[in-house]
């Protein structure tokens, strides 16, 4: 679905990559998380999918297109964005933010507002209460709903998420997840989401990229890189979470000794 | 009579209002049209922004006054043009920079989304930038519409009727009320103006129909209202065949322009007056033709527009004059009209005799230790260089007064000598010695009557206003300046007491010669 060919980007003519040879293939209805620390380049190469940032060399191609020889509009049009930022209109309604995609395809009035009701339901957006809020009286977490149903509101193909639940709380990011998740089944739509959250990335992703300094070190299942990773900084990456998971059962059991 | 003077005024009100809110709404519609492009081309190209913003800012620092006069000769007109053209600058840095503040201002996530989103550059401007521009960008308009209100007032100089006809004849003839009402009025207009501007926007970011229709309603109103005496005047008189009538700003010239538009009425001309204007702005109207006739000074023509430092005799003087006039400017000299208007020098009478000063040659040998207080004019005039150079005069000081306050100040000893008109009523109420210029080193100041070529082609207007020439002395004019300047008269009412005097003094030489 979606093919990165020896990609590079570079922002000062050479000197330094921020994105180096970089290879990757993503399947039709399937969710990549691309993983990696700050400086990895993963936000780079997601914003090289959709023409927010020039690939240097390389090619890339969406649903069999070379994205070089599309129409940066109509490509953005046809590519779901979620980020981190949310960016819902302050001048707009929930409704009207999330018809923006159709409107600027030129929909029907009637068939907009069937898909708005549609994506406020499978967001858990109640339509009659909501509709005619301003994003200044959402939550944090109904805001990102919205954001995300804004980006699904022209049934794209490919959805493109960087790092879209960085700002909101365990709870809500939990039930936001649980939710994307079921989207990309019921749905058929192919996903990269961008994280540094180890746990995300297990959570959510049915293959990781795994990004250092603008490289790929590794990409496989989550149950591939956890049990067979080679690489050092891979491996010590993945013990993390399961280190992590160990504390919190070892606080857990401790306390129950204690009570 | 306050109440007789305030109900004067206010039956002015239609024409300067009318006259003031068209300047004023078209400057702002202008700039408005011009700004919001120019303001939003910047954002998008950077490196205009610097000069763009550079050059609106340079626009506002200079003095509303002054840019106001440099548009004449830039446009070559005087009036309505060249007062829209600086107002429209003037409306300029307010529109202009937030405009580029209120679109550089939107949130960097939210433009990132309307990109991501796959807005086009004009999608985005016209669907994100400019509605969350929008309150910056009205708060300039604001900003913008209450300057031009206050600047439009300066427009009376360029000979653009505004409300400040009320302010500069107002403080020119001492007439309080006048001002009073020109201030009050300009700032109604302001109020009334941001309000309605300040409701519009509201209405728009509320998405409020009836305030929306509420706004669009007031402004209808205010702009059918105080216009229509403009509209009602286009259709009953026809401005081909009227005669206008400039005068400069100051008493005795507000009381020409009113003798003779009231004696061009009485013969059945149609005739209007622009007053307040500047002095050499008046000459290139004239010449240009856009106003028909005015009263100004040999000395000043001789010196200022013919550049002439020589002095010769009065006759020699006139008929050079005349026929210079003619030949380079297209413009008739019809003749003095009998008074003389100088510059001389007076001090308080007791002060010259204590010093025993009566001429400007004993003057010298005191004047190290003097303050001379002049008008704007003076000091950068061939006449003061001529001046001090005959009689060797050096000041401790000089100073700088508007000519109605120049009097007070040298009764009440704050400058020991001023640049007196000699025709000034002051000189007799407030008991000044008017110094003696024995070597004749300021020229002369006869009063003459200047026709523009279309005025010198219609012989009925000539013969109008040939029973003018010659007809008014000293005397007559200093007693018309003093029942304005110290009896506080209108000029209208100080014209028709002149015109008295003109018209019995004809009829008695006529009798002397039966």
């Amino acid at each position: 679905m979606i093919t990165l060919t020896s990609v590079s980007k570079t922002f000062d003519g050479g000197r330094t990559f921020v994105v180096h040879d970089l290879s990757l293939h993503v399947h039709r209805g399937e969710l990549l998380v691309i993983l990696g620390e700050s400086g990895s380049g993963k936000t780079t190469t997601l914003r090289m999918i959709n023409r927010l940032v020039e690939p240097t060399e390389g090619s890339i191609h969406v649903n069999g297109r070379n994205t070089s020889q599309t129409d940066h509009v109509e490509l953005r049009r046809s590519i779901g964005y979620v980020f981190q930022g949310i960016g819902l209109f302050p001048h707009m309604t929930v409704e009207e933010n999330i018809a923006v995609v159709p409107r600027l395809l030129g929909w029907e009035q009637p068939r907009i507002a069937t898909r708005v009701g549609e994506l406020m339901g499978m967001m858990g957006l109640e339509l009659d209460t909501m509709r005619h809020r301003r994003p200044e009286e959402l939550s944090g977490g109904q805001k990102q709903r919205v954001g995300v149903a804004r980006a699904l509101a022209a049934q794209p193909a490919v959805l493109l998420m960087d790092e879209p639940f960085g700002a909101l709380d365990p709870l809500t990011r939990d039930s936001l997840q649980t939710e994307l998740k079921r989207i990309q089944q019921t749905q058929q739509i192919t996903i990269v989401l961008v994280t540094h959250d180890m746990t995300e990335a297990l959570l959510l992703g049915d293959r990781i990229a795994i990004l250092r300094n603008g490289t790929l070190v590794a990409i496989g299942t989550p149950h591939d890189l956890l049990t067979s990773a080679t690489d050092p900084y891979v491996a010590s990456l993945m013990e993390t979470p399961k280190r992590q998971a160990d504390r919190v059962e070892m606080i857990a059991r401790g306390s129950e000794n204690n009570g | 009579m306050g109440e007789s003077n305030l109900s004067h005024q206010l039956e002015l009100l239609p024409e300067y209002l009318s006259h003031h809110l068209l300047l004023t709404a078209a400057a702002l519609a202008a700039g408005i049209i011009i700004c919001l492009p120019l303001g939003m081309l910047v954002t998008r190209v950077k490196k205009l922004q610097w000069p763009v913003l550079a050059f609106a800012s340079v626009m506002q620092t200079i003095p509303g006054i002054a840019l106001l006069a440099l548009m004449v000769p830039i446009l070559g007109s005087i009036g309505f043009a060249p007062a829209l053209l600086a107002l429209i600058l003037y409306s300029m840095l307010p529109i202009l920079r937030n405009t580029v503040t209120g679109i550089l201002g939107v949130d960097p996530s939210v433009v990132e989304a309307a990109n991501a989103l796959g807005m086009t550059r004009s999608q985005m401007l016209f669907s994100v930038e400019l509605p969350l521009a929008a309150p910056v960008i009205v708060a300039g308009i604001r900003t913008a519409t209450v300057w031009v209100v206050g600047t439009a007032t300066l427009a009376t100089p360029v000979g653009a009727t505004s409300l400040g006809n009320y302010i500069f004849s107002g403080l020119q003839t001492q007439n309080a009320t006048a001002v009073i009402v020109g201030c009050l009025a300009a700032a109604m207009l302001a109020i009334i103006l941001d309000q309605i501007i300040r409701l519009a926007e509201i209405g728009a970011s509320k998405r409020s129909r009836p305030i929306q229709i509420t706004s669009v309603a007031a402004l209808a109103i205010v702009l059918i209202g105080c216009l229509s005496p403009l509209i009602f005047k286009a259709n009953t008189e026809s401005t081909a065949d009227r005669v206008v009538i400039g005068a400069k700003t100051f008493t005795e010239q507000y009381i020409l322009a009113e003798l003779l538009r009231s004696s061009l009425r009485d013969k059945g001309f149609s005739a209007e007056s622009r007053t307040s204007m500047g002095s050499t702005i008046l000459f290139d109207a004239l010449s240009a033709g856009e106003i028909d006739l005015y009263v100004d000074y040999s000395g000043t023509i001789w010196t200022n527009v013919m550049k002439r430092k020589d002095n010769p005799p009065r006759e020699e003087l006139l008929r050079e004059m005349t026929s210079w006039l003619k030949e380079h400017r297209g413009v008739t000299l019809l003749g003095p009209l009998g008074f003389e208007n100088r510059y001389a020098l007076a001090m308080s009478r007791e002060d010259a005799l204590k010093l025993h000063v009566t001429s400007l040659a004993n003057l010298s040998a005191v004047a190290p230790t003097m303050t001379i207080g002049s008008d704007y004019e003076f000091f950068s005039r061939p006449e003061w260089s001529s001046l001090k150079k005959v009689y060797q005069l050096r000041f401790q000081q000089q100073r700088v007064f508007d000519p109605s306050l120049m009097y007070a100040a040298v009764r009440d000893g704050n400058v020991d000598v001023i640049s007196a008109y000699s025709t000034d009523g002051r000189i007799i109420e407030y008991d000044l010695a008017v110094l003696d210029d024995s070597q004749q080193a300021l020229p002369r100041y006869d009063a003459i009557l200047l026709l523009s070529t279309r005025a010198t082609a219609q012989p009925e207007l000539v013969r109008a206003l040939h029973p003018l020439l010659g007809s008014i002395s000293d005397s007559y004019m200093r007693n018309a300046n003093k029942l304005v300047d110290i009896d506080h008269m209108s000029a209208e009412q100080a014209a028709v007491v002149l015109s008295h005097s003109i018209e019995q003094s004809l009829r008695t030489g006529a009798q002397q010669e039966h």
